[in-house]
């Protein structure tokens, strides 16, 4: 008897069909809208159509008076439960109804519940609010202008719109070399406003039951653990009463971590009236009100030596945060992790200065598929590099690599603090490069612009922070970001895994199973995993930040080695030698003298629970909470070649090569879905997705009319790339995945259309690099900036 | 958002002018537009309905003369109004002058619209195609109101278009693909609407 095959059970590097999917395709998912429950009645939310005004007064006899017509709540009614403002998750407050003015367009002014969606939604309607118009803010510029009224009047101490001031690394240091630097490159860039639009909208039921003091909630939420935690801290009910089930969740994107009014105002809703109340927002609803993300403003430097080297960085930058300070982010820095921006090159000094401000947008900074602001220093990262190459005259991509930390420099401090631990980021430019066969395209370009084509190649290469915490610097509320696994392995060899991630189409199902089978050898199929539940599930910090893999995935594993460490005693038993004379092969423990003498994992599970040795406890389950000591670093390489038209300022995506280092890969297909998920939307991203506003604080990008998501017809083609650095610090050596290329994706498009119009005098033009943008930059010669308010002629 | 257009009329400019004097008369000529009451002279209340794609609003409100110059033959109006179900409010400033031409009169309007809520959420890329489109129907019915008001038939009996429909969808739609074509044909200007 041997080992068992690993691939064969479905175990480590099988491209293992997803197992959720098999509901999914079926109509059979069960989602928080699939749910209904005796005697449930429907809330429906009136927002604010302003975007700044005073509430003069609030009229609801009409809706009082509708037939079907439960209960109106109003920001009076939550005043006096102490609930019309929450805390937010970065240390600000938030109204859950608006009770003195509405700051936002989309604001929640009131809800009603009633007998069905319909009669809700009718009575909303027939509110009757009476608003003062006041000036509107819809950028930064506005905000912090002389004069500018104030929005945030609510709170003591706030004497103008800034929310925080906050800098990194050293100044003077900096200062230095920038004196001393032969090349000083600048570029101004904004990372415009986007939403990540999930195809499932928020929504929640709450479930109070008066008899047992128990409420259970089912919500569309990323972290149901944390939701718990937050309402027993906030609404003081006793956190055993409380439940929280995140069922299927048709995508997340980081916009499901706040904590939305919606959710606050159904669960008070069904604390009022003893029944249970759904909700379910409408895709404007989305758009408009919940977590948005970036619309983040950028002024970059770069002091060079003639020979290419970086020496210092400074950055300065200005975020909008909306109406309420709301951003969904765990560390104590107030922009994320910005300072995680030039990672991957050696530079010695460096400065950032960032600044937030509040303007009549709406609230909620998520970190769409991304961690926390690295999506934005990415971009900046990896533009700022492509001006500073253009503007020293050398080649880009070797501009790259003589700056690149090196193979053998790790584990290598970052001048803004942060600790990278390994990679081969020379090799995976490589890989890139002889994909995209550049040399060749060089040439190509050339002989086009001859003949008075334009074409362009740009290329993204970093290493981004994935899978917060440790818990030394990552913390929600004072949470530590720690995440946990249980496994319970039943008498037939059969098991159940629990995590405290959450999956939103991940496949946590599939690749959990994975590393239980690699770890254990008990066959993926033979493992159920179960997730989002806060009465079963062990306490975890949910699923975002790319975490999943690089804290929960290591619990898994670390649960499975605590299994098999009981499982080595039970075999020791079962063969009647001394534990020390035991060895393992993936499935079965055998005499070290004799391999042919031997017992399965699945004859020691039974032997658990029917023949322990004397003293033992029975069973065969354990749980493990997994502190990592470090974020993973994975490394991606993009490279993008287009053509513009220069007549019509359309630009077509020629190829699309990504090379990604994420360490050991559990699943490679479900890895590569995820890059091509990512690409995807790094494409959408840089080309159609726009939330923007105009001069009145109208949100434009409010339906998907407007805000364009990419389909299959105009998505471009992929071609993916492999290099493997394990992750030094996993327990499995696997690094996140889940980000990095709608990380990384979007600057290497911009940089390939900005490369196609080098020699034009053009250094920038903002996302969503819309044709119209390029042809005015054509024609004028100049940058084009896509900062609120926007034109009149751009929709 | 500052919308101008203009249209020429074959009237004589003081016989406009004289049916300018006589603003539910002109209001009439607005498709979906009425006016409810004269709360003083010059100030009505009123109602405009339109639909804008998926969206159909009644907007209820109040429109004042708030200048008249009989030497330039100006008329400025300020409107401002809220959708019934409170959805959106508008407020419009609206200057209308009339010139002579050879053959007849000509009237330039300049609309300074400002949108809030779905009408704004929705509409903001028809907006200014839907009012050229209205401004042409209001040329005409104003043509075929001044016309009858000339043969001393009771405006109670003439018969106007009301706004919206697949009428106005059509007209818009092709005001916006000939705006694209325009493009490829004449010379840049990052503003032309």
């Amino acid at each position: 008897m041997t080992a068992v095959d690993e691939i064969k059970i479905g175990g480590m590097g099988a491209s293992r069909r997803r197992v959720e999917d098999n509901r999914f395709i079926r109509g059979k998912g069960n989602y928080v809208d699939d749910i209904v429950l005796p005697g449930m009645l429907h809330m429906e939310i009136l927002r604010s159509p302003l975007a700044h005004a005073r509430i003069k007064s609030i009229d609801a006899s009409k809706a009082w008076a509708m037939p079907g017509v439960r209960l109106v709540l109003t920001g009076e009614t939550m005043a006096a439960r102490n609930l019309a403002w929450m805390p937010t998750l970065s240390y600000d407050t938030q109204a859950v109804l608006a009770t003195d003015k509405v700051r936002f367009q989309g604001q929640e002014v009131a809800c009603v519940i009633a007998d069905d969606p319909y009669i809700a939604k009718d009575a909303c309607e027939a509110i009757v609010v009476d608003y003062e118009p006041l000036p509107v803010i819809v950028n930064p510029t506005q905000s912090l202008a002389e004069g500018a009224p104030l929005i945030r009047d609510d709170k003591e101490n706030q004497s103008n719109n800034v929310v925080y001031d906050w800098e990194v690394g050293d100044k003077d240091g900096t200062d230095r070399v920038f004196d001393q630097a032969d090349v000083i490159s600048k570029i101004d860039l904004h990372y415009p406003r986007s939403h990540p639009a999930p195809i499932e909208c928020c929504g929640s039921i709450a479930d109070f039951n008066r008899a047992t003091s128990k409420l259970t909630v089912y919500m569309t939420t990323q972290a149901p653990h944390i939701i718990r935690a937050a309402v027993a801290l906030v609404a003081e009910l006793p956190e055993q009463m409380i439940r929280i089930i995140s069922p299927d969740i048709g995508g997340g994107f980081g916009n499901k971590v706040p904590v939305y009014p919606g959710y606050v105002a159904s669960i008070l809703a069904s604390i009022l009236l003893e029944r249970p109340v759904k909700w379910i927002e409408d895709r404007t609803g989305n758009l408009i009100s919940t977590g948005f993300a970036r619309d983040i403003y950028l002024h970059g430097e770069l002091a060079l030596r003639k020979d290419g080297r970086i020496l210092g960085v400074r950055m300065k930058a200005t975020a909008d945060h909306g109406a309420f300070f709301s951003d969904a982010q765990p560390s104590k820095f107030k922009i994320g992790l910005m300072h995680s921006a030039f990672a991957c090159y050696d530079i010695p000094n460096a400065h950032l200065e960032a600044r937030g401000v509040y303007t009549n947008k709406a609230p909620g900074g998520v970190a769409y598929r991304c961690s926390f602001r690295v999506t934005e220093a990415m971009f900046f990262q990896e533009r700022m590099v492509q001006a500073a190459a253009d503007d020293l005259g050398m080649d880009q991509a070797e501009f790259r690599r003589i700056n690149f930390v090196r193979d053998d420099d790790f584990p290598h401090r970052t001048p803004w603090g942060f600790l990278t631990d390994s990679g081969q980021y020379g090799k995976c430019l490589d890989v890139g490069l002889e994909a995209i066969g550049y040399e060749e395209f060089l040439k190509e370009k050339e002989e086009a612009a001859k003949r008075g084509r334009l074409l362009g190649i740009g290329i993204s290469t970093m290493t981004e922070p994935l899978g917060a915490g440790n818990s030394r610097e990552y913390d929600i509320l004072g949470i530590k970001m720690f995440d946990s696994a249980e496994l319970k392995i039943h008498m037939t060899g059969k098991a159940l895994l629990r995590t405290g991630a959450k999956t939103q189409g991940q496949g946590h199902e599939t690749t959990w199973a994975q590393i239980v089978a690699h770890e254990l050898g008990l066959p993926a199929e033979d493992i159920l995993v179960e997730e989002g539940d806060t009465d079963t599930a062990p306490f975890g910090m949910g699923t975002y930040a790319s975490r999943s893999t690089p804290v929960a995935g290591a619990a898994v594993a670390m649960v499975s080695r605590k299994i098999r460490a009981k499982a080595r005693k039970i075999a020791a038993h079962l063969l009647e030698i001394s534990e020390e004379d035991v060895e393992w092969e993936l499935g079965r423990f055998y005499v070290r003298s004799q391999p042919d003498r031997g017992v399965t994992i699945q004859e020691c599970a039974m032997a658990a629970y029917s023949n322990m040795p004397d003293g033992m406890e029975p069973g065969l389950e354990n749980v493990a909470y997994y502190d990592p000591p470090n974020l993973t670093w994975p490394f991606a390489c993009y490279i993008v070649t287009v053509e513009v038209d220069p007549e019509t300022g359309v630009w077509d995506v020629l190829r699309l090569v990504a090379v990604d280092d994420c360490g050991v890969r559990i699943n490679p297909m479900i890895v590569e879905g995820q890059i091509m998920g990512g690409l995807t939307e790094a494409y959408a991203m840089a080309n159609m997705q726009f939330i923007t506003f105009d001069e009145h604080g109208n949100c434009i990008g409010s339906n998907f009319t407007d805000y364009l998501l990419p389909t299959a017809w105009e998505t471009p083609g992929i071609e993916l790339h492999e290099v493997e650095t394990p992750c030094p610090h996993h327990p499995i050596g696997a690094k996140g995945i889940g980000e990095c290329a709608a990380v990384g994706g979007p600057a290497a498009f911009v940089n390939a259309v900005m490369d196609a119009l080098k020699g034009t005098g053009v250094r920038n033009i903002d996302m969503p690099v819309f044709p119209d943008r390029v042809y005015e930059a054509l024609q004028t010669g100049q940058d084009v900036s896509g900062a609120p308010p926007v034109r009149t002629d751009e929709t | 958002m500052l919308i101008k257009h203009d249209f020429e009329v074959p009237v004589d400019v003081d016989k406009v002018w004289e049916f300018c004097q006589n603003i539910p008369q002109v209001a009439a000529c607005l498709p979906g537009a009425s006016l409810t009451d004269e709360i003083a002279p010059d100030q009505y209340t009123g109602n405009v309905g339109i639909r804008l794609g998926p969206v159909q609003m009644q907007f209820a409100g109040q429109a004042a003369v708030t200048e008249r110059d009989h030497a330039n033959r100006t008329i400025v109006v300020d409107a401002s109004g809220a959708d019934e179900k409170g959805r959106g409010q508008a407020a419009l400033g609206l200057t209308a002058r009339l010139v002579p031409t050879a053959t007849g009169t000509r009237v330039e309007v300049e609309q300074d619209l400002q949108l809030s809520g779905a009408a704004a959420q929705y509409g903001r890329g028809m907006i200014s195609d839907v009012s050229a489109v209205m401004m042409r129907d209001f040329a005409t019915n104003m043509q075929t109101r001044i016309d009858a008001y000339d043969r001393g038939v009771s405006p109670d009996q003439i018969q106007t278009k009301s706004a919206g429909g697949f009428g106005i969808a059509i007209a818009a739609a092709w005001i916006a693909l000939k705006r694209v074509g325009r493009r490829f044909f004449l010379p840049y200007e990052p503003n032309r609407i």
